[in-house]
C-alpha cells in the first residue's frame, strides 16, 4: 500500500494569526515519523489524512484512490476513508467497556468474536474486556486503542506523539508493539514525536517539519548526520552551529575559517570563499586527555575552552565550555569522572573530523 | 375540590417538555458543533424568551399565531379554526418560555464532550448520526436530562405567556398557576394554598434530582 499527499491549508486564528501548511511526502510501507516543534503542523496534517480536516488545495491518494482532491472537488468522508487514528489522548469512549470500545468500529458482526480474541492476543489485554477505561492504566488504554483502530484493517495507520504520555517502561513496550504490528499488516504508518530519540529509533523515514512546512525528508541516520539547515540541525540536537568562510578545498578537506580554522570533509559544490555554516554534535566533541599523546584521528581540530557549566543527565554528561569556539560537549558519565572535570577549568577538546558536517547557505 | 388544573398542567408540561427535548437538543448541538453564518444570531433568539417579560413574549406569540396573526391567519383561512385560548396554546407558550433553559443546559453538556470522541467515532466509520446517539448524547446525559428537568418545571410555572395566548379558561386552559391566582381573587383559599403546596413540593424535587444528577459520576 502507499499514500501520496501534497495539501496546504490556511488556518487563522481568534487574533488573526494566520498559519500555512504546506506538505508533499509520499510512502509505501514504512514506518514514518513527523517530527518537529510542536505548532509546526503534524497533527494537522494527520487530520487531512483521515478526512476530520479538508485542505484549501492539493490531494491525499491511498492505493491510487483518491481521498481529496481539491481539482476534481473529491473529498471522501472520514467514515469511508477506513485509516487507523490513534489520538493523542486515546479517545476511549468512556461509557463503553474495553470490549464495546474495540469492537465500535466492526460494521458486521460476523466474526466478532474471532476479531476481537486476535487483538486481545496481538495486545496482550485478555482479561480486560469488563473494564472501562478509566479502570485502565496508561499503557493498557492505548493497548486497547491500539486494538480499536486496528481492528477493522485500516489501510493507513496514524499515531497522533504515541509516546508522550508514558513512562519509560511503557515506552519501551510500545515500541516492540508497533514493530508488531508492522509484521502483521503491511499498511503505511504515520506517527508524530516531537522527541528526537523516538524519532531516530522508530522511523524508516523521517519528516522534518517546521512552521507548516517540511524542512528534510530522509532516512534517521541522514537526517541526524547530515541536517539540510540550520533548523534541522537544531531539532535533531547538533547544537554546536558556527558560521564560517571556505579557505582552502584539498582534495576530499576543506579549510574553514571561523575564529579558528577548522579541517571538515569537503560536501560537493562547495567554492572558495563561499560562506557557510558547519556543525558538530555534542557527542561528537572529544574531551583530551593531557596526560596522553594524540592518535592521528584526533590530531585535527585542536582547540581549548574554560568549563563554564556541567549539567549530569544521569548516563552521560553536558559540558559548556567557552574559548576558541564556546561549545557544547556531551560525554559518557565513566569518561567524566576519569577526568575529574569541575566548572572554572581550562581543557582541549578536538572535534572529530569525520563528524563535521557543512551546511551550504542558500 | 377540582384536579383540572393539576391534571392540564401536567399533560402541557409533559407535551411542551417532550418539544423541547427533540428541538433543544437539535438546537444546542447546531450551537455546539457547528460554525455557519448567523449561529451568533441564533443563539442570541433562542435565549430571548429567557430574557423577555413572559407576557412580551406571550404578545409576539399573538402577533405570530392569533386570528390575524402572520402565521395564524393561514391556519384559520385554510381550517377556520383558531390555536388562541385552546390547550394547544398553553403548550406553545410553555415550550417558547421553557426551551432557552434546554438549550443553554444541553450545549454546555454537548460542548463539554471532548470532540476527540466525535472525531474517533468517525474515523471508525460512524455517521455524524450514528456519532450523536452512540458517543454523544451518552456523554452529554446528565446535563440533558437536568436541562430537561428545569425546563419541565419552568413549564410547569408557566403564567404571564400562557395567560396572554391561551386564557384562564376553567378546565380548558386554566393551568395551576392559573388556577391559584383564579382561587386566590375568588377567596377560594383552601384550592388556592393546596395547589401553592403541590407546585413548592414539585420545585423542592426538582432541585433535589438536578443536584443529584450533577453529583453522581
Amino acid at each position: 500500500m502507499d499514500l501520496y499527499v501534497n495539501i496546504s491549508k490556511k488556518l487563522t486564528n481568534r487574533n488573526s494569526n494566520e498559519f500555512l501548511l504546506n506538505a508533499e511526502f509520499k510512502c509505501g510501507n514504512e514506518m514514518i515519523v513527523l517530527f518537529g516543534p510542536s505548532g509546526a503542523g503534524k497533527t494537522l496534517t494527520l487530520e487531512c489524512i483521515a478526512g476530520l480536516v479538508a485542505p484549501d488545495k492539493g490531494c491525499i491518494i491511498v492505493n491510487g484512490i483518491t481521498y481529496f482532491d481539491s481539482e476534481k472537488s473529491i473529498n471522501i468522508s472520514p467514515q469511508k476513508r477506513n485509516v487507523g487514528y490513534l489520538f493523542q489522548n486515546y479517545a476511549l469512549f468512556p461509557h463503553l467497556t474495553v470490549e464495546e470500545n474495540i469492537i465500535f468500529g466492526l460494521r458486521s458482526r460476523n466474526n466478532t468474536d474471532e476479531k476481537m480474541q486476535e487483538m486481545l492476543d496481538v495486545f496482550e489485554i485478555h482479561g480486560l474486556e469488563k473494564r472501562y477505561p478509566s479502570q485502565l492504566s496508561g499503557g493498557q488504554r492505548q493497548r486497547v486503542a491500539l486494538a480499536r483502530a486496528l481492528i477493522t484493517r485500516p489501510k493507513i495507520l496514524l499515531l497522533d506523539e504515541p509516546f508522550s504520555s508514558l513512562d519509560h517502561i511503557v515506552r519501551m513496550r510500545l515500541r516492540r508493539d508497533l514493530k508488531k504490528i508492522r509484521d502483521i499488516i503491511r499498511i503505511p504508518i504515520i506517527l508524530i514525536t516531537h522527541n528526537p530519540v523516538e524519532a531516530y529509533t522508530m522511523a524508516d523515514t523521517i519528516i522534518v517539519y517546521k512552521h507548516g512546512g517540511i524542512e528534510q525528508i530522509a532516512s534517521p541516520k541522514e537526517i541526524f548526520s547530515k541536517p539540510i539547515n540550520e533548523n534541522v540541525a537544531k531539532l535533531v540536537g547538533m547544537n554546536n552551529i558556527f558560521k564560517g568562510k571556505i579557505l582552502d578545498i584539498i582534495n576530499d578537506e576543506v579549510m574553514i575559517q571561523s575564529h579558528e580554522k577548522i579541517i571538515a570533509p569537503g560536501i560537493e559544490g562547495l567554492r572558495i570563499g563561499e560562506e557557510v555554516t558547519w556543525c558538530i554534535r555534542p557527542d561528537h566533541v572529544m574531551v583530551l586527555r593531557e596526560d596522553r599523546s594524540l592518535g592521528k584521528a584526533v590530531a585535527e581540530n585542536i582547540f581549548s575552552g574554560k568549563i563554564t557549566e556541567i549539567v549530569s543527565k544521569g548516563a552521560t554528561y553536558l559540558l559548556f565550555i567557552d574559548g576558541d569556539f564556546n561549545l557544547e560537549i556531551e560525554m559518557p558519565a565513566h569518561a567524566f569522572e576519569r577526568l575529574c572535570l569541575e566548572a572554572g577549568r581550562t581543557i582541549k577538546v578536538s572535534l572529530k573530523k569525520s563528524a563535521i558536517h557543512i551546511i551550504k547557505e542558500c | 375540590m377540582d384536579y383540572s388544573p393539576l391534571v392540564l398542567s401536567f399533560w402541557v408540561s409533559a407535551l411542551a417538555t417532550s418539544i423541547i427535548a427533540v428541538f433543544g437538543t437539535l438546537i444546542a448541538y447546531v450551537l455546539a458543533r457547528k460554525r455557519f453564518f448567523g449561529r451568533t444570531m441564533l443563539d442570541a433568539f433562542t435565549t430571548l424568551p429567557m430574557i423577555l417579560p413572559p407576557t412580551v413574549t406571550g404578545y409576539y406569540l399573538i402577533i405570530l399565531l392569533g386570528k390575524n396573526g402572520i402565521i395564524g391567519n393561514y391556519i384559520y383561512k385554510l381550517t377556520g379554526w383558531s390555536v388562541m385560548f385552546t390547550w394547544q396554546a398553553a403548550v406553545i407558550a410553555a415550550t417558547v418560555v421553557a426551551i432557552p433553559i434546554m438549550i443553554k443546559s444541553a450545549k454546555a453538556a454537548i460542548e463539554s464532550v471532548n470532540i476527540e470522541y466525535e472525531k474517533a467515532a468517525f474515523t471508525l466509520g460512524k455517521t455524524e448520526i450514528e456519532t450523536f446517539f452512540l458517543v454523544t448524547l451518552p456523554l452529554a446525559k446528565k446535563g440533558l436530562i437536568a436541562g430537561l428537568v428545569l425546563s419541565f418545571a419552568r413549564a410547569l410555572g408557566e403564567f404571564g405567556a400562557t395567560i396572554m395566548v391561551a386564557g384562564n379558561i376553567p378546565g380548558r386552559t386554566s393551568t395551576m398557576p392559573l388556577a391559584i391566582y383564579s382561587a386566590f381573587q375568588s377567596g377560594e383559599d383552601q384550592l388556592a394554598t393546596t395547589l401553592v403546596i403541590i407546585l413548592t413540593i414539585v420545585s423542592i424535587a426538582v432541585i433535589f434530582i438536578t443536584t443529584r444528577i450533577s453529583r453522581t459520576d
